[in-house]
């Protein structure tokens, strides 16, 4: 049985990472295993990298003391969202290792990471063009009828400045 | 290679993060980021249509109005699909109309908007908001009215605004206005700067569709803050959770005694026991012992805002607090400018301070309390 005051990670590809327990308490899907299969000898994390779950670990041990009420989840966008220092290391990220925190934020179910990449996601997409915005996170490629879809879209915003 | 996909609930709260609360045509008009995020992928395209068309103002205002709304009514018919697709995600309306002489051609403009409407399926829209905004075209709101009407049965959520010229009496109000009424769904109300509506008309809905209510907010209706309207509230509305009653000073009218006793007010707070806000705004009969009822009682109270300007409330005699454990706003004003607020009841601060453990705001009086002041 694993030791209560501690839980162990293993990512994808078999990496281990112990840590207090105590650092997750926000994480609900680490929450729920610890309920569910707590008495396991540890949890895998299957599509996080080591690199990406050392970074959301350091993000759950500088916030292991926070003292404020969780946030909801999915988090109320119409709340004000304030800026921590300790999280700067999240703004400055380069564009590709933002989009897997945020991935990893949602998987482990973090809502406090999950707001504070999306809050960055979302400006660093505010006043972008989709080839911009393609360039900086390279999304799934268009299907053919995607692409359809999409130019109808274009016409109809095209059509609505004409005819404003 | 293409980048790990983001789930659609990821991509949607970030981009709730995007855009102010704008509609789906400014969207397109504008080219919003949100517009634009809706081109970048099929993921983000479909995560991004709801948010884009979730909204629609219909702006009686506007000269472009006619052809936009054309454009719009013809989309069940020809191309492009993309917008009728946008309409059948339309959740929420507002819908806007002018006073006479301000507008375009009401008449020439009225069949399209129409058709819009027309486009909405029964139990589509939760949401509306009309600004009502003149008495003199009730032709033309009593048309839109008749053609909402059997689109919104499944409506949970109605505003009204009324501005410029009042109506003096029955009469002048549109028909069918007295169906807005009877909608049975309506959880969420708001009535405001509609002067002199027949209370009537309300009491009818509290009495009926009472126990649904959550949210009522009546606002600048005169004749509606009255004591018959609240007593009906008391006694229909047990599951209420919030509830503003807010007349500014400047539409009182001196001929219209407000009614409202103290003892209403205590009987609101026992009757209506799942009270998380409550916002009195010139509600004459606000006093310390209905603050003291307030307190001792009001368990599930979260925000209490009260401005009186009678500086009646000055928290003199009210020591048990032990109700608002869970309060989080406390702000109880007499002035517009807190610098020329009174001081108020030091021992009534004192126990704001003592016995409230978890407040974010708190004003009382000139005063902040210290713990708040200090961010604690």
């Amino acid at each position: 049985m694993s030791d209560p005051a501690n839980i162990t990670l293993v990512t994808m590809d078999g990496t281990t990472f112990t840590v207090p327990s105590a650092y997750l308490h926000r994480s609900k899907l680490v929450q729920d295993w610890l309920r569910s299969e707590g008495d396991k000898q540890a949890m895998e994390v299957k599509h996080v990298t080591p690199f990406v779950l050392q970074g959301v670990l350091n993000f759950c041990e500088i916030h292991a003391e926070d003292t404020s009420e969780p946030l909801a989840d999915p988090a109320d966008p119409t709340k004000p969202f304030e800026a921590d220092p300790r999280d700067d290391a999240f703004r400055g990220m380069p564009d590709d290792q933002l989009l897997q925190f945020t991935m990893a934020a949602d998987i482990l179910q973090i809502p406090e990471l999950v707001r504070l990449t999306a809050q960055e996601m979302a400006s660093r997409i505010d006043g972008k063009s989709p080839d911009q915005i393609r360039a900086m996170f390279n999304p799934d490629d268009l299907a053919e009828e995607d692409v359809d879809s999409d130019n109808e879209m274009g016409e109809v915003g095209e059509e609505g400045a004409i005819s404003k | 290679m293409p980048s790990p996909r983001l789930p659609k609930e990821l991509l949607t709260e970030i981009f709730t993060l995007l855009s102010p609360n704008i509609d789906a045509l400014e969207h397109h008009f504008g080219r919003s980021t949100l517009f634009e995020c809706s081109l970048v992928s099929r993921d983000w395209h479909t995560a991004a249509l709801p948010l884009i068309w979730s909204y629609l103002r219909i702006d009686c205002y506007n000269l472009s109005s006619k052809r936009t709304f054309e454009r719009l009514a013809s989309s069940m018919t020809g191309a492009p699909q993309i917008l009728a697709r946008g309409i059948g995600l339309v959740a929420n309306i507002e819908l806007i109309v002018p006073p006479i002489g301000v507008e375009p051609n009401l008449s020439e403009l009225l069949p399209s908007i129409v058709q819009t409407l027309q486009l909405f399926s029964r139990d589509q829209l939760r949401r509306i908001d009309i600004s009502y905004m003149h008495h003199r075209n009730n032709t033309f709101f009593s048309a839109l009215l008749s053609t909402l009407f059997p689109l919104i049965c499944g409506l949970q959520h109605l505003e009204i605004y009324g501005i410029s010229s009042i109506p003096t009496n029955r009469q002048d109000f549109p028909a069918s206005f007295d169906r807005i009424f009877s909608l049975e769904k309506v959880e969420n109300f708001s009535l405001s700067s509609l002067n002199t509506i027949p209370p009537e008309y309300l009491l009818g809905c509290l009495r009926t569709r009472g126990p649904q209510l959550r949210r009522l907010n009546i606002t600048n209706c005169q004749s509606l803050l009255c004591e018959s309207i609240l007593r009906a509230v008391t006694d229909h509305c047990p599951n209420l959770t919030t509830l503003e009653l807010r007349l500014h000073r400047s539409h009182v009218n001196p001929s219209l005694r407000q009614d409202i006793t103290e003892n209403t007010l205590c009987r609101l707070i026992d009757l209506c026991p799942r009270l998380k806000e409550l916002r009195l705004f010139n509600i004459y009969a606000v006093s310390n012992i209905f603050l003291a009822h307030c307190a001792g009682r009001a368990h599930c109270m979260r925000a209490l805002y009260i401005h009186d300007f009678l500086f009646r409330t000055t928290g003199e005699g009210v020591v048990d607090l032990s109700a608002w454990e869970g309060i989080r706003e406390l702000v109880i004003t007499h002035h517009e400018n807190a610098w020329n607020d009174v001081k108020m009841d030091a021992r009534f601060v004192w126990e704001v301070e003592r016995q409230t453990h978890g407040l974010t705001v708190c004003q009382l009086g000139r005063d902040c309390v210290s713990r708040m002041s200090l961010g604690e």
